[in-house]
């Protein structure tokens, strides 16, 4: 009857009953149960957001329908996978808006996230391009939203908190074919590194890895990618995101991601990577979703899991931000997947991570001696920039800052009332981070 | 909610003012935790929360008695009006095997605090951490309840009732609480103090490490002795000949 739940990085468990609603009806007798619930999708938040400690977790994946409209426009089950969405779209000339690192997402879960891409700069996040959702509420009620509706934006970027998504019409991107034309940057220190993510603003889509153990003068070295959809010269056929080729087994053992063997990957990473090199044409899962190939990588991390961590600070505190990454370089924090990208314009949405500026995101494995203060620190001087965490990521940031970092706390807290009267959807992340008033859940 | 580094928003310390379990807060906690010591004498708890000082968030106290079972269910019903991460149950009373010996109803009141008190604090304990849904029930039992000693058996008698329960909630585990028992052998602290000290003895601090390994990623209910070493002495006392632990126990 319990099960037990976790997020990507394998931390924190909690055990749940396990509802699987058929349909809508499912869902609506799920909501007025008496039990508190939380959606699922396909458990891809780091840490805690789809657990509901002594709760219920309810699994949306028969909601998976796709129909098409006119122009690219298309309403999705919340249950179905972005990778299906994409193999279903591409052939037809379109593609998701926004994809984030993973196709392992839900409809669903894309929206409560509000997750982003290499585009934001461009295109801003997921729920910059969703027209309707269609959701049930804490009284069990389906509503349909749409943008003019402050509870529309309440949903996106909510967690999940405002109500179980049923579906969403979403405005999907034309593409030329199945491929993108890359071009890559060695870059040799963090400021050549930001300066190549900036001369590649008008690309749609641009990314930085970065060395998170290279010090001294390479410090901030990295690789930085930028990628256009391109037509298809020799298309192949069959999905335009293919199924993963290899699974991680359940053997790794504990500290196997360490300063050692981070830094031997990092610098031949590095390495390998050509120093300039343009028109490379890669395939969409190639880009966008290089890790899916790799089925339960988090597994590489051993039993004691990892974190990620991802703060984003506005535009004019890039300083800022250097001194974060060389906290974590000084404290040869071992992270083999370190990303910077600029963010764009942010959402209306109050939880909504992204706000115009610069991302920064580590993989942490748990046990790195000393990364509680480590952490603490970075936090100070993301709160002290005016920047924030994103909460699909957090497994572990202090309640007391979240008003700090989202300011808009407030409002989202009272539109989620009005919505969820009896405190029917809670989250462990919800609970953690005091997003439920008290008494509430 | 404890979160990915292993680290409880809210912890309740019953017997607020024991060294062992004040050590465990302090390991535990962190500038975000909120702490409630629970315990007989407030102008105790205050002073035990002085120490604890800007280490954690907020300390919090509250008047309980171990002994006054029937008071249980609304002091702990209160404290979980708001979750709480860790209920550490270090309420205890050592008292003097003669004395106690040449006194029956002193030694039944140490039962009642050791035993009985320590029971229902313990069921009740899990029951509210079971119905709030998660949460770690650490329970601080002693080697002196694997084996009658002639220094000390009124003291583990009381003791045994709460490791019996223990090691029962260990076996029969609810997936929403891990519990963890702990059995440590003579610890430093003022309620020991000025006595020998036993074969195998640690300092509180180190109990606290043992448990803060286990909370930061409790998996599953165990039961640990400190120094772990005392779980292969306690199976051979266990067996010794009553002669032979006389001896030992001089």
């Amino acid at each position: 009857m319990w099960s037990p739940q976790m997020g990507w990085g394998r931390t924190a468990p909690s055990v749940s009953r396990v509802i699987k609603p058929l349909d809508v009806a499912g869902i609506e007798a799920a909501v007025m149960s008496g039990s508190a619930v939380i959606a699922r999708g396909l458990g891809r938040s780091y840490g805690d957001a789809a657990q509901n400690a002594g709760g219920a977790v309810l699994d949306l994946a028969t909601l998976n329908s796709i129909a098409w409209g006119e122009a690219g426009i298309v309403t999705v089950g919340a249950g179905l996978c972005l990778r299906d969405l994409i193999n279903d779209a591409v052939p037809r000339g379109w593609f998701v808006p926004v994809t984030p690192g993973t196709s392992w997402v839900t409809i669903g879960g894309a929206i409560a996230a509000d997750v982003h891409g290499k585009n934001h700069h461009r295109d801003g996040s997921f729920g910059a391009h969703v027209l309707r959702i269609g959701i049930v509420d804490g009284r069990g009620d389906r509503l349909d939203l749409t943008p003019s509706d402050e509870r529309f934006w309440a949903t996106i970027g909510g967690m999940g908190l405002t109500g179980i998504i049923i579906d969403a019409t979403v405005q999907m991107i034309p593409i030329p074919g199945r491929h993108m034309t890359v071009s890559t940057r060695r870059t040799a220190d963090f400021d050549s590194t930001v300066e190549a993510l900036m001369s590649a603003d008008s690309a749609r889509y641009s990314v930085a890895w970065l060395d998170s153990l290279a010090t001294g003068a390479a410090c901030g070295r990295g690789i930085v990618t930028f990628g256009e959809h391109s037509s298809d010269a020799g298309a192949g056929k069959g999905d335009a995101v293919a199924a993963p080729r290899i699974s991680a087994p359940e053997i790794f053992p504990d500290q196997l991601l360490n300063r050692r063997t981070v830094a031997a990957f990092n610098s031949l990473w590095f390495r390998l990577a050509p120093s300039h090199r343009d028109g490379q044409r890669q395939s969409l899962a190639e880009f966008f979703h290089p890790l899916d190939a790799v089925a339960h990588w988090n597994r590489v991390y051993g039993t004691r899991g990892f974190l990620q961590y991802q703060c984003v600070v506005p535009a004019g505190e890039l300083e800022i931000l250097r001194r974060i990454f060389t906290r974590f370089v000084d404290a040869q924090v071992p992270s083999f997947l370190t990303v910077l990208k600029r963010f764009g314009a942010a959402s209306n949405a109050p939880l909504s991570f992204p706000i115009p500026g610069w991302t920064l995101t580590l993989d942490i494995p748990t046990d790195v001696p000393g990364l509680p203060a480590i952490l603490a620190a970075a936090d100070d001087l993301v709160t002290h920039a005016g920047g924030r965490l994103y909460l699909a990521k957090d497994s572990r940031m202090p309640a007391r800052l979240m008003p700090l970092m989202y300011p808009r706390l407030g409002q989202w807290q009272a539109i989620r009332d009005a919505m969820d009267p009896n405190g029917v959807f809670t989250s462990d992340l919800g609970s953690r981070l005091g997003l439920l008033r008290p008494g509430r859940g | 909610m404890i979160n990915a580094l292993g680290q409880p928003q809210r912890i309740l310390l019953i017997g607020g003012t024991s060294d062992i379990g004040l050590a465990i807060v302090s390991k535990l906690a962190t500038r975000d935790t909120e702490v409630v010591l629970a315990g007989r004498h407030l102008d105790a708890l205050h002073a035990a929360g002085a120490h604890l000082g800007d280490a954690v968030r907020a300390i919090d106290v509250v008047q309980l008695d171990v002994a006054d079972t029937a008071s249980h269910a609304h002091v702990l019903g209160e404290q979980f009006s708001r979750d709480i991460d860790v209920v550490i149950l270090a309420a205890g009373v050592l008292p003097e095997q003669g004395q106690a010996m040449a006194d029956p109803h002193s030694a039944v009141e140490s039962l009642a605090v050791n035993g009985f008190g320590a029971a229902s604090l313990t069921l009740l304990s899990h029951q509210l951490l079971a119905k709030q849904g998660h949460g770690q029930l650490v329970l601080l039992s002693t080697v002196a309840a694997a084996r009658p000693r002639p220094s000390n058996f009124i003291y583990g008698a009381g003791k045994v009732m709460l490791d019996f329960l223990g090691q029962g909630l260990v076996e029969s585990p609810d997936p929403r609480v891990n519990v963890l028992l702990v059995r440590p052998g003579f610890v430093h602290t003022k309620m020991t103090v000025g006595m020998p000290a036993a074969p195998f003895s640690v300092s509180a601090a180190r109990v606290a490490d043992c448990v803060a390994q286990w909370s930061a990623s409790a998996r599953r209910s165990r039961v640990i002795w400190v120094p772990s070493l005392l779980a292969n002495v306690s199976r051979v006392l266990t067996m010794l000949p009553l002669a032979v632990l006389k001896r030992l126990d001089r």
